[in-house]
C-alpha cells in the first residue's frame, strides 16, 4: 500500500515536472521569436560553455574522416600534379607582372605622397564546427570578445571574404557566411564601377542583386565590397562575376569554403564619418518647414530664405 | 539493489551518445552547402531507446539534450526541443504495448510521430511569421531521419546492448506466463 502512495504522489510530481518544462521550453521559443537579441546572447553562452569541451571528443573523428577523404583525393594525385605544375608557370607569369607593377606602384607613390587609409588590424581564428543545420551556412569561431571580436566585424580567409560575425561570446563567436541567406552584402564590380548587392542562397554562387545595367556585367568580372553601409571595409575581394544557365548574375565566391579552417577577422579601425553638408552657405534650413512659410532662424522667421540668383 | 548501479550507467551512456549525435553534423568537415540535410540522429536515438529502455533515458536528461541541440545547431531555440519531449512522452506513455507489437510497429509509430513533429515545427514557424522551411528539404529531413532509424536500432541492440526486458517470463495482460 505504501509504495502504491508514493509511487502514484511521484507521478504526479512526474507529471508537474514534465508540464513545467514543455512550458518553459515553448516559453523560451515565443521570447526567441519576440526578443531575439537577447535569447541569442543565451545561445551563445550556451555554446561557449559547452562546445569547446566536446572539441577534445569532436578532434579524432574529424581526423579520421578527413584522412580518408584524404585518401581518395590521393588516388588522383597524378592529374592532380599536373593541373598544379600548369598553374605554377601561369602564377610565375603573374609573379613577374605583380613585380613589376609593384615598382611602379612605388615609385607613383612617392611622387604623390599619397595618404594611405589606416591599415587593417585583425586577429585569426579558427573555424571549430559546422552550423550543422541545412538552412543557415555559418561556422563556429575559437575566438570570442576577449579577442577584441565585435559584431559585424568582417572575416577573410587568404583569398577572399568569407563572412561576417554574428554574435560573440567570451571564446566563442559565430561567421555567418556569404552563402547564409541573411548574408546581403554591398558590393562593386570591377572594372565597370557598378554597384550591387550580393545576396546569399545556400549556394557557393550568391547572387547578384540591384545591378543598373546587368548586361554590362561580363563572367569574369571581379566583385568587392564597397563599404557602403560601413559594416564591411572597402575593397575585399568578394569573388567573380559568373552566369547561370537561366541568365542570372551571380558571384563564384573566392574564398576557398572546401578547405576553410582558418579565417582573419578584420578589425576595421572606425573611420571619421561625414555628416551634414557645412555651414558655408548660411544657416541650416529645416526639413520640416513647408516650403512657402520662411523658415525660423532663432525664433524669428526670416526675411527671405537664402537662395542662390535672388536678386535684391 | 543489483539494477540500481546499471541504470545509472546506461544514463551515461544515453547522455554520452546523446552528445555525440549533437555534435556529429556540425563536424567541420565541409563548409559548402550540403546537397543534403543532416538526419536527426538525437531524435532516432531517444525514440528507439526510449522504447526498448524508458527509465534509464529520464525525461530531465532528454529535455536538456534537446535544449543544448536547438542551441548548437542553430535552430529556433525551444521549438524542436518541446517536440521531441512531446513526442518521447507519447511513446514513453505506450512502450509496452510497442514493444509487444513487433518492429514494424514500432517504426511507424515514430514515423508517423516525426511526420506530425515536422508538419507542427512548420506550422508553429509560419504562424510566428519566422522563416519557415521548404517543404522539399523538410521531406528528405524525415525521410533522411527514418532511413536512420534501423540502424539506430540495430546498434542499440547488438553494440550497446539496450534491448527490451525479455518477454519469456512475464505475464501478459491477462496474468499469464508464456
Amino acid at each position: 500500500m505504501a509504495t502504491e502512495q508514493t509511487g502514484s504522489a511521484w507521478r504526479a510530481v512526474r507529471r508537474l515536472v514534465v508540464g513545467l518544462t514543455l512550458f518553459i521550453f515553448f516559453a523560451l521559443f515565443i521570447l526567441w521569436r519576440i526578443d531575439s537579441p537577447r535569447v541569442e546572447r543565451f545561445r551563445m553562452a550556451l555554446i561557449d560553455r559547452f562546445v569547446p569541451n566536446m572539441e577534445w571528443a569532436l578532434a579524432p573523428v574529424t581526423q579520421f574522416t578527413r584522412i580518408i577523404s584524404d585518401y581518395q583525393s590521393y588516388a588522383q594525385i597524378y592529374e592532380r600534379n599536373q593541373e598544379l605544375r600548369q598553374e605554377l608557370q601561369r602564377m610565375k607569369g603573374w609573379q613577374e607582372a605583380a613585380l613589376q607593377l609593384e615598382q611602379t606602384n612605388a615609385q607613383l607613390r612617392a611622387l604623390n605622397n599619397v595618404q594611405l587609409s589606416p591599415s587593417l588590424g585583425f586577429v585569426t581564428g579558427e573555424v571549430i564546427t559546422d552550423s550543422g543545420s541545412p538552412f543557415s551556412q555559418s561556422g563556429l569561431l575559437n575566438v570570442g570578445s576577449l579577442d577584441g571580436v565585435l559584431d559585424g566585424q568582417a572575416a577573410v580567409d587568404g583569398l577572399g571574404l568569407v563572412g561576417r560575425i554574428s554574435g560573440v561570446a567570451d571564446h566563442t563567436s559565430r561567421l555567418v557566411f556569404l552563402s547564409d541567406v541573411s548574408s546581403q552584402v554591398p558590393a562593386i564590380i570591377r572594372p565597370t564601377g557598378q554597384k550591387a548587392i550580393v545576396h546569399g542562397d545556400n549556394t557557393l554562387t550568391p547572387k547578384v542583386l540591384f545591378i543598373d545595367a546587368p548586361d554590362d556585367a561580363l563572367p569574369g568580372m571581379r566583385v568587392v565590397t564597397s563599404g557602403d553601409g560601413g559594416v564591411f571595409p572597402p575593397e575585399l575581394l568578394i569573388g567573380q562575376i559568373v552566369r547561370a544557365r537561366t541568365g542570372e548574375i551571380r558571384v563564384l565566391l573566392a574564398a576557398d569554403f572546401e578547405g576553410l579552417e582558418f579565417v582573419r577577422i578584420l578589425r576595421a579601425s572606425p573611420q571619421d564619418q561625414i555628416n551634414g553638408n557645412g555651414d558655408l552657405v548660411g544657416a541650416e534650413i529645416l526639413e520640416d518647414v513647408p516650403l512657402y512659410e520662411p523658415p525660423l532662424v532663432d525664433g524669428v522667421p526670416m526675411e527671405a530664405p537664402p537662395q542662390r540668383g535672388d536678386d535684391h | 539493489m543489483n539494477i540500481a548501479p546499471k541504470i545509472w550507467l546506461y544514463r551515461a551512456l544515453y547522455l554520452l551518445l546523446g552528445l555525440l549525435a549533437i555534435a556529429y553534423p556540425i563536424l567541420p568537415l565541409q563548409f559548402t552547402p550540403a546537397r543534403w540535410p543532416a538526419p536527426e540522429l538525437l531524435f532516432a536515438l531517444t525514440m528507439a531507446w526510449v522504447v526498448r529502455q524508458p527509465e534509464s533515458a529520464p525525461f530531465l536528461l532528454i529535455a536538456g539534450l534537446a535544449l543544448i541541440a536547438d542551441a548548437v545547431l542553430m535552430r529556433p531555440i525551444g521549438l524542436w526541443a518541446v517536440l521531441l519531449l512531446m513526442a518521447s512522452e507519447t511513446v514513453r506513455f505506450s512502450y509496452r504495448s510497442i514493444q509487444d507489437r513487433g518492429l514494424m510497429m514500432e517504426f511507424s509509430v515514430v514515423a508517423a510521430l516525426l511526420v506530425v513533429m515536422v508538419i507542427l515545427q512548420n506550422l508553429l514557424l509560419v504562424i510566428s511569421f519566422s522563416q519557415s522551411l521548404e517543404v522539399g528539404r523538410m521531406l528528405q529531413f524525415a525521410l533522411l531521419t527514418m532511413l536512420c532509424y534501423p540502424v539506430m536500432v540495430v546498434f542499440l541492440h547488438y553494440i550497446v546492448r539496450v534491448r527490451k526486458p525479455d518477454n519469456t517470463n512475464r505475464p501478459d495482460r491477462l496474468g499469464k506466463i508464456r
